[in-house]
């Protein structure tokens, strides 16, 4: 899947696209391109922005090339605000990059990460 | 080589030649001696012949002397018998008419007629002398001329029938008459026909005054006798010899008898004498001469001038005619007419004759001849028969002995055959144990050498075998330390890493190694490794010795060295490190090293990403660099002694920069201490000016140590290999990264990263790599820009075949990321930091990171497999 790359516009601006859907307290967040050191505090911006009241906040990885540790240090901080408001953060869609990281980093023991074929 | 000959034939051959030899020996010998044999028979039949010849000669010369003498003395006998009987008649005669003339009284008248003309009868008759005659013409009442009987006539008369008596009675006395002094002669003979003068009416004249033997007569006194010497018969013209007595008459010779004995007679008695066949007589007076013989010619024929014989130019003739005169009686042997002769004399002593006896002394001795000719004849019959015989035996010899040859020949091929079937046999099993069975055993019991020679052969197989076993073991062993040696040897050369196909895909060195041992092992060495994914370690080495050992030595060495910079690298890059770690590895092994071994060697590492060597030479050859310009030049700095030569030695490190092009060729002295068939060195110029002539830096490592190792070989053709010869020769094509160098700030976070991922997708790295790479480019680009307070960064990208190697480098504060603990990942996400995990992700996601800090910078190493 990653093997297919799709350039958006979005990767002139350091290659990372965010979409981010709110319902209410429920917010999915679509992240596409790359989260690393330069792209990390985008998406770091955008979770804070929306934390306010949030009880599920889903991410999705599909789209997601690669991250780094930038990347998991928001990741990391997002999960925890979360929890602290009793809120679930969710992330799925994470291909096999993503996954190497999480396991390399035990973030596959800490974040919920769904597989993808239990995604309804 | 000996012609190959069997017993077989050499027995019979020494058969055949022995016998023959023997044969021919005694062949030779036989004949010879039967020669020998011959000969002295001959021989001794000659002497024998000629012994019996002499002997008989001898014997026969005595008979026929004796015999000659016999003869002579027996004609000497007779003639002188005869001559007696004519002597006594005469005697007679004279005696008559002795009486007569003394007693005419007692006689009748008695006339005496006159010879008869031409009468042969035996008569008495009467002559008269000349004188007498004269007388009678005066008284003649006869007819003319005959004288008148006297008185003394008348009565004498009676004479005549006493000579014709006696004429008649002897055949000795031709004539027998009385002659007077008065000239009357009355002659009893049987020639009156002799009487006449042809035609004279009367007789002739009788003169006795001129007959020799009548005035002979008339000297003698009465009763003797004289002889004449031989005379002419008046008469008869015969030869003839008187004998003649006187008669005396009142002291006065009235008259002379006498005889006449014709020679004739006496001729005869010589004549008639023979003596064998070629003995004749003769007969000699007192005046040495022949008057009869029986030889007509030569010196003893009685010839007109009657020789004295004494006189005789025969010498020995002489001396004999001299001893026969002298009324001697003998024999001798004389050479009479040319002839060998015995002559034997007997005396006539009333005569003073000698009669001789002569025969030849061949005739005499001509049995003995004749014998000893047949005695010869037989000799020579026999030694020819002898000859005959001995050929025969010669011929039969010869018969015999080829007969024996051929049966030697049988004979000895089935002797030979049954003394040699044995050593056949044995040969035979011998070349059976000779074939490999040397279980075989020999069975012979001949009884003899040969058997013992099989019991030998038997011991000695028995022996074999266990020295075979013996051997096997030895050679089974020997084979296994040889197959070991082999083994060592391309263990030895196996462990020696090659450079061929390796490192293929680092683009920042290319390198070529290659060596070959002196004997089977060798001390030599050489190594290259990868200390790290950036550091290239380089040893060359040479153990001192050969073989083994050195070989033993060499692994020790190889392995320490080896341990010592992977280990000792990795961690400690401190000032003098490479001095440090040879020091170290010297220690090491004076302190394993009883043997007194020592190992020159060069070591070094090169940072790929600079380009800096930093080696230690302890005690090894110079190596050779070669720029990329093509020139070439020694590396000078000396590090030190012999590694394991002493303890505690100091050594000094080098440090070059290699550009990108440059080579560097390592070796051992056996390639500059090669050594041509002159004793030449090959020495470093020749090595520097081979390496010059390969040109520039095109010229790869492989082709210089080819060119290098054939130029060598040309120097050292012919000559043995001396020492072993190592050569590694290694290209610097630079870092091999692609760099790019900026002011790491945050603004520049993509434009690096963005670099990295570029150089990457030139190299058509996968994008599984990319992405991965590029992450952990990111976060160590992050940490730098963030954390190092650098102004200037370098990002390399070296992407090969196999691998992708980062390069960051900063001249920010010395920060080792690498120190960086782990983050606790067992933590709860509240418990989790937020920092590290950058690095962490890195660490783990790159299969090598490095770092040092060099030069006043930091350096970072990421490599990631493909």
């Amino acid at each position: 899947m990653m093997n297919n790359l799709v350039m958006n516009e979005a990767m002139a601006k350091g290659g990372m696209t965010i979409d981010t859907t709110r319902e209410k307290d429920r917010m999915s967040v679509r992240i596409g391109g790359r989260l690393d050191t330069v792209t990390a505090p985008r998406l770091e911006e955008t979770l804070k922005a929306n934390m306010e009241g949030l009880c599920g906040l889903e991410l999705d990885f599909s789209m997601l090339e690669f991250i780094s540790s930038a990347g998991l240090r928001i990741l990391l901080g997002a999960h925890k605000a979360m929890k602290k408001q009793n809120g679930i953060m969710v992330v799925r869609g994470i291909g096999e990059e993503i996954r190497e990281v999480f396991n390399i980093t035990g973030f596959m023991d800490i974040l919920n990460v769904e597989q993808r074929d239990q995604s309804s | 080589m000996k012609q190959y000959r069997t017993i077989s034939r050499k027995v019979t051959s020494l058969l055949i030649g022995v016998l023959s030899a023997a044969f021919v020996f005694m062949g030779t010998v036989s004949v010879w001696g039967l020669y020998v044999m011959k000969d002295i028979s001959v021989e001794g039949s000659r002497e024998l012949g000629q012994t019996a010849a002499e002997d008989a000669e001898n014997a026969l010369e005595t008979l026929a002397v004796e015999k000659l003498q016999e003869v002579a003395v027996e004609r000497a006998v007779y003639i002188e018998e005869k001559f007696a009987l004519v002597r006594a008649y005469v005697i007679g005669i004279a005696a008559q008419a002795q009486d007569i003339y003394e007693h005419p009284e007692r006689y009748p008248d008695r006339e005496v007629a006159l010879p008869v003309r031409g009468s042969s009868r035996l008569a008495a008759q009467l002559m008269w002398s000349e004188a007498r005659a004269a007388e009678g013409e005066e008284n003649s009442d006869h007819d003319k001329g005959i004288p008148i009987f006297t008185d003394e006539l008348l009565k004498l008369g009676n004479i005549q029938d006493l000579l014709v008596q006696f004429n008649a009675s002897s055949d000795m006395i031709s004539s027998a008459y009385i002659a007077t002094e008065s000239g009357w002669f009355i002659q009893a003979d049987y020639i009156a026909f002799s009487k006449y003068k042809e035609d004279a009416e009367l007789p002739l004249f009788f003169e006795g005054a001129d007959r020799e033997w009548y005035r002979r007569a008339r000297c003698v006194p009465p009763g003797q006798i004289i002889y004449s010497n031989i005379i002419q018969d008046i008469h008869s013209g015969s030869d003839c010899i008187v004998c003649a007595s006187p008669v005396y008459y009142e002291g006065k010779v009235a008259a002379v008898a006498g005889a006449g004995s014709y020679l004739e007679t006496v001729h005869n008695a010589v004549l008639n004498t023979t003596v064998g066949e070629t003995g004749y007589a003769f007969l000699v007076n007192g005046d040495g001469q022949v008057m009869v013989s029986g030889r007509t010619e030569g010196e003893t024929a009685c010839i007109e001038q009657r020789n004295d014989l004494r006189k005789s130019g025969n010498d020995a003739l002489a001396q004999a005619a001299v001893r026969m005169v002298s009324g001697d009686s003998g024999f001798a042997e004389i050479t009479l007419d040319g002839r060998e002769v015995y002559l034997a004399y007997a005396p006539l002593r009333s005569l003073g004759w000698s009669f001789v006896t002569v025969i030849d002394v061949n005739e005499v001795i001509a049995p003995a001849k004749a014998s000893q000719n047949m005695i010869l004849t037989l000799t020579e019959t026999v030694a020819e028969r002898q000859d005959g015989a001995i050929r025969n035996m010669l011929l039969s010899f010869a018969v015999m002995m080829a007969a024996a040859m051929v049966l030697i020949c049988f004979v000895g091929a089935l002797f030979s055959k049954r003394l040699t079937n044995p050593i056949r046999r044995l040969a035979g099993e011998v070349a059976k144990i000779d074939g490999g069975n040397l279980d075989c055993r020999i069975q012979i019991s001949t009884g003899d050498e040969v058997e013992d020679l099989g019991n030998a052969f038997n011991r000695m197989t028995v022996r074999i075998q266990s020295y075979v076993r013996h051997l096997a073991l030895i050679t089974a062993e020997k084979e296994r330390i040889r197959t070991e040696i082999a083994v060592a040897s391309k263990l030895q050369a196996d462990m020696l890493p090659k450079a061929e196909g390796i490192f293929t895909d680092r683009k920042e060195f290319t390198l070529a190694a290659s060596m070959k041992p002196a004997r089977g092992v060798g001390g030599d060495f050489y190594d290259f490794f990868l200390l790290d994914t950036d550091h290239l370690a380089l040893v060359i080495a040479d153990v001192s010795g050969k073989g083994i050992p050195a070989a033993l030595f060499m692994v020790v060495s190889r392995t320490l060295i080896k341990g010592r910079l992977t280990a000792v690298v990795k961690e400690e890059k401190r000032e003098n490190y490479m001095s440090r770690i040879v020091e170290e590895i010297n220690d090491s092994l004076c302190a394993d090293n009883r043997n007194g071994m020592f190992v020159t060697a060069w070591i070094g590492v090169l940072t790929l990403s600079t380009g800096v060597l930093v080696s230690v030479n302890a005690g090894h050859c110079r190596p050779l660099i070669r720029h990329c310009d093509g020139a070439c030049s020694y590396e000078t700095v000396r590090g030190g002694l012999v590694l394991a030569g002493m303890e505690e030695m100091p050594y000094r490190q080098s440090e070059i920069r290699l550009d990108k092009g440059d080579m560097l060729l390592l070796y051992t002295d056996g390639v500059t201490e090669a050594t041509s068939l002159r004793k030449e060195l090959y020495g470093e110029e020749r090595l520097k000016a081979v390496v010059l002539d390969c040109g520039d830096a095109d010229v790869t490592p492989e082709k210089t140590i080819q060119a290098l190792w054939r130029d060598v070989d040309d120097f050292q053709k012919g000559a043995e290999q001396f020492d072993d010869i190592t050569m590694l020769a290694v290209a610097y094509h630079g870092s091999g990264f692609t760099e790019k160098r900026g002011r790491p700030d945050s603004a520049n976070i993509e434009e690096f990263a963005a670099f990295v991922e570029e150089q990457l997708r030139k190299s058509n790295v996968p994008g599984k790599t990319i992405t991965k790479v590029r992450m952990a480019a990111d976060e160590v680009i992050s940490n730098i820009c963030y954390y190092s307070g650098a102004s200037e960064a370098v990002v390399g990208v070296k992407a090969e075949q196999c691998r992708v190697t980062l390069c960051f480098e900063d001249n920010g504060i010395p920060f080792n990321p690498l120190e960086k603990p782990d983050p606790k990942l067992e933590k709860s996400a509240e418990q989790r930091e937020e920092g590290g995990l950058g690095i962490y992700l890195v660490k783990k996601r790159m299969d090598k990171v490095t770092y040092e800090y060099a030069g006043g910078r930091n350096r970072m190493i990421l490599e990631c497999k493909v």
